[in-house]
């Protein structure tokens, strides 16, 4: 390195120059680690291309609980995708039945859900849920 | 290690913290780029990783990073110094504002991280070269480096441009007349940017127009429109549509990639 060039650029000259034109024992290590990164990085991709990612998404609804909220009530739900590939637009749709006939009615979508990957919102519904017959499921997805 | 070589060492560090987020900012907060993080096919992923890794492992070797890092094992530490930090950095951000939770879903996590740590390695290999006090100058000249800065200009304004949907709505409402005006556009922009409207850096045209306009300008709109398909390939956009609406999206791409080539030669 020329000498005049460093002059120019370094504004605490003396104290550069101690550290100024070697990499430090510091930065190799963490430069080391960076490669590492790198290379794990391909390795976990290499293994979702070959391991994970083959099978279409796997989705589950399940709810976890249900109150009352504002003027009606919330059923909350937790989406699951058990799957190896993304779900997009997942409609979630939910149904209350009593004695055969239907009272209400809710839907709501998760704009993505990757592999692994869980989501939780809830459906709003004027009827108490609690009282007949709730079927709350997966309506439907776009692959990308 | 001495005490002046781990305040330079942190001081990089910071430098690379802030340069990998005044790049990557715009992507972290770009919700099309962590679908895509899923969505994209692992290959693709994996290349745009090696692609990534040897844009920052060039731009540490043409522009030194840090206090030291002479010597091809200098400036691969730096690169490695610039892709854990963007690591670290993209993490602490993604985590921040929910957009990942490491604990849940570490799988998606991964991939969240992946692919923003790219854009934040870029970032902070630049900070970390440019913007420090102890980084050294440019000590490669030459028509290769001339080529290697308008590619990485164009990288970095064709990478967060890449992942949104209005490059497929553009090209898609786009008629041929506008595709034709919009690189006819590219060109003399990017030809006025270097050598026209005087910002700092600017360069005379010492082989005359027509030299200077076919060497530099028309190379790096070509270098510009590769750099924007390979980012539009990658991100899936070239998937299931006609070779006319692909040259047109890499059109529109090269648009803002040309302009970042061009920049990248003054600033740079």
């Amino acid at each position: 390195m020329d000498e005049d060039q460093h002059a120019d650029t370094s504004q605490d000259g003396q104290q550069q120059d101690d550290s100024g034109e070697r990499t430090t024992p510091g930065e190799y290590v963490l430069g080391a680690l960076g490669g590492l990164v790198v290379l794990l990085l391909l390795g976990f991709l290499t293994y979702q291309a070959v391991a994970v990612r083959e099978s279409d998404p796997a989705l589950s609804v399940s709810v976890t609980s249900i109150e009352a909220a504002g003027d009606g009530y919330a059923v909350h739900f937790e989406l699951r995708n058990s799957g190896g590939r993304t779900a997009e637009q997942v409609q979630i749709s939910g149904t209350l039945t009593r004695d055969g006939a239907e009272v209400g009615q809710a839907s709501t979508s998760i704009p993505y859900l990757p592999p692994n990957s869980r989501h939780s919102g809830a459906l709003l519904f004027s009827e108490d849920p609690r009282d007949g017959r709730l079927q709350v499921r997966p309506a439907g997805f776009v692959t990308p | 290690m001495t005490r002046t070589g781990s305040i330079e060492l942190a001081r990089g560090i910071g430098r690379a913290v802030a340069g990998s987020l005044l790049f990557a900012l715009p992507l972290l907060m770009t919700m099309e780029f962590w679908r895509l993080a899923h969505s994209v096919e692992r290959y693709r992923l994996a290349l745009l990783v090696v692609a990534a890794v040897a844009l920052v492992i060039g731009l540490s070797r043409a522009f030194g990073a840090g206090p030291g890092g002479v010597g091809v094992r200098g400036y691969l530490a730096d690169a490695g110094v610039a892709i854990v930090t963007a690591a670290v950095a993209a993490t602490v951000v993604l985590t921040a504002l929910g957009v990942v939770d490491p604990l849940m879903d570490w799988r998606a996590a991964v991939s969240v991280v992946a692919i923003e740590t790219l854009p934040a390695a870029v970032g902070a290999s630049y900070a970390r070269s440019q913007l420090g006090e102890g980084s050294r100058r440019p000590r490669i000249t030459g028509y290769g480096h001339e080529l290697f800065l308008m590619t990485a200009g164009a990288v970095v304004f064709a990478a967060n441009i890449a992942p949104t949907e209005e490059v497929v709505l553009l090209a898609a409402e786009a008629g041929t007349v506008s595709i034709a005006v919009l690189a006819v556009l590219s060109l003399l922009l990017m030809h006025g940017f270097v050598y026209g409207v005087g910002f700092g850096g600017q360069e005379r045209s010492t082989n005359g127009f027509v030299r200077s306009f076919l060497t530099l300008t028309v190379v790096g709109y070509a270098i510009a429109l590769i750099v924007s398909a390979f980012l539009l390939w990658t991100f899936g956009r070239f998937d299931g549509i006609g070779l006319a609406t692909a040259i047109d999206e890499t059109v529109v791409l090269a648009f803002p990639g040309s302009i970042g080539a061009a920049a990248a030669r003054l600033i740079l």
